[in-house]
């Protein structure tokens, strides 16, 4: 909605992502621009690493930002960060259309080995992006080889548990162990609790 | 047969379950607190792992189809939400006594008890959190009962007041002033109560305004402050979508169309 003055008198510092949300929830659409501008790059980003194929990203990120739009009255700031929260939203959504496009069986090894190579070797090029990766690197270190292998197969692969089994050839619940395992250990390394 | 469910929280945080799985999960966490809350936790800290891509520019045809999409789409209202919309200042640094000097206007239409009961007991009255509730209670007790206000104001205002989706929120301006807009989209009007707004010079008046994407409604004006007139005053006309409303300075009897950009502007 074009109401040009509403800038000026709404904030007398630069909107937080929790305040724009919250802005966004009762229908402000500059409020939604400005989030959309800060934060889609992210979106998009994870969003083409999971779904790989650019047009089938597009039409994934879109839907993420009308969830966005949709659901911002339900996000609770006391719940945790709004990046957070839309970084829920968009792995979901990645992952669902992986699954909805692809039968398992093309999803052969080489390619979920491959995605483990360049999710671990990644370095974030952005400023702003650096201090996290690098704390993800960091918890992906203390993590075993092979809990950081179910990890990333998951994450990034967006398998199923299950999927993540056969294609390592374990049982499923040494997968389950393996990520539950390690992401214990990654949680309590970056002080979420 | 034990599933060990709470084995699943890694792999819930992952996306790692199946569908089948997830509602299994969901549904077992319900009943754990411990599984749930460190699903939440592992949930947090799997958002981590989305630093370790790149991030990546959408080309500028997608923000458009977006902005474009947004428009046609109802958010659901939230009744149970509270809408605490205040821009700029937080007002819970609201530690001053209740102002009756003559920039503060109350409610003195209603008698303090009709609106004791109105303002706490209304059904649906959706009363603000933390600050706005300590704020509601001050004027509360402060409640004067002057002129008495014409009966169809008292109506309209117990019509918003009363309506199951009824929202009320407050803007503190940069001056002290603060400025409260009751609104109810079923009843399909807004009541706005103001304090601590300066005086204007006889030529001059502050309107109210409904706006919307289409532009500026006029909602009537406000009686200056230091008239002795009811504090908290009805918007002329209905609500019918409007998505803020603003105040502006015009001249004395006002303006068909706001002519000074506005003082404030309240979503709601």
């Amino acid at each position: 909605m074009r109401v040009p003055w509403l800038r000026s008198v709404e904030a007398l510092a630069p909107p937080s992502q929790e305040e724009l949300i919250r802005l966004v929830a009762s229908g402000d659409e500059a409020a939604f621009e400005i989030l959309y501008d800060e934060v889609a790059p992210r979106v998009f980003g994870l969003v083409r690493r999971v779904v790989r194929d650019p047009a089938q990203s597009q039409e994934v990120t879109q839907e993420v930002f009308l969830d966005i739009w949709e659901q911002a009255s339900r996000f609770d700031p006391d719940k945790g960060k709004a990046m957070s929260w839309i970084l829920v939203i968009a792995h979901r959504k990645a992952v669902d259309k992986v699954r909805a496009s692809q039968a398992s069986s093309d999803r052969d090894l080489r390619q979920g080995m491959k995605e483990f190579q360049e999710s671990y070797e990644d370095v974030a090029e952005t400023v702003e992006g650096q201090f996290e990766a690098e704390r993800v690197q960091q918890a992906l270190k203390s993590l075993t080889p092979a809990q950081q292998e179910a990890i990333s197969l998951a994450y990034y692969g967006g398998y199923t548990h299950q999927e993540v089994a056969e294609l390592l050839k374990v049982p499923v619940g040494t997968v389950k162990t393996r990520i539950r395992d390690g992401m214990i250990r990654m949680r309590d390394r970056l002080g979420v609790a | 047969m034990d599933k060990q469910l709470h084995l699943n929280t890694g792999s819930y945080a992952l996306d790692a379950l199946d569908n089948r799985e997830r509602v299994e999960f969901e549904k077992f966490a319900l009943t754990d607190e411990q599984t749930a809350q460190e699903a939440r936790e592992l949930t947090e800290t799997a958002t981590l792992l989305a630093y370790g891509t790149d991030e990546q520019a959408p080309p500028p045809q997608l923000k458009a189809d977006v902005m474009a999409a947004i428009r046609n789409k109802r958010q659901p209202p939230n009744p149970s939400a509270v809408r605490d919309i205040s821009s700029g200042k937080r007002h819970g640094s609201h530690s001053s006594a209740p102002n009756t000097t003559k920039g503060s206007r109350w409610l003195p239409a209603l008698g303090a008890a009709a609106a004791l009961v109105v303002f706490a007991g209304a059904a649906g009255w959706v009363v603000g959190q933390n600050s706005t509730d300590t704020d509601l209670q001050k004027r509360l007790v402060a409640l004067e009962s002057n002129q008495a206000s014409a009966a169809a104001q008292q109506e309209a205002m117990l019509g918003i007041v009363s309506a199951s989706d009824a929202k009320i929120a407050t803007t503190e301006m940069s001056d002290g002033a603060s400025v409260t807009v009751a609104s109810s989209t079923t009843a399909n009007r807004a009541a706005i109560m103001v304090k601590g707004m300066p005086e204007l010079p006889a030529d001059k008046t502050y309107e109210l305004w409904f706006i919307s994407a289409e532009g500026a409604v006029p909602a009537g004006v406000m009686p200056n402050p230091g008239s002795p007139t009811p504090g908290m005053q009805v918007l002329d006309g209905k609500l019918n979508g409007a998505t803020h409303v603003g105040i502006t300075i015009e001249p004395a009897g006002g303006s068909p169309a706001p002519t000074t950009k506005p003082l404030m502007v309240q979503a709601l």
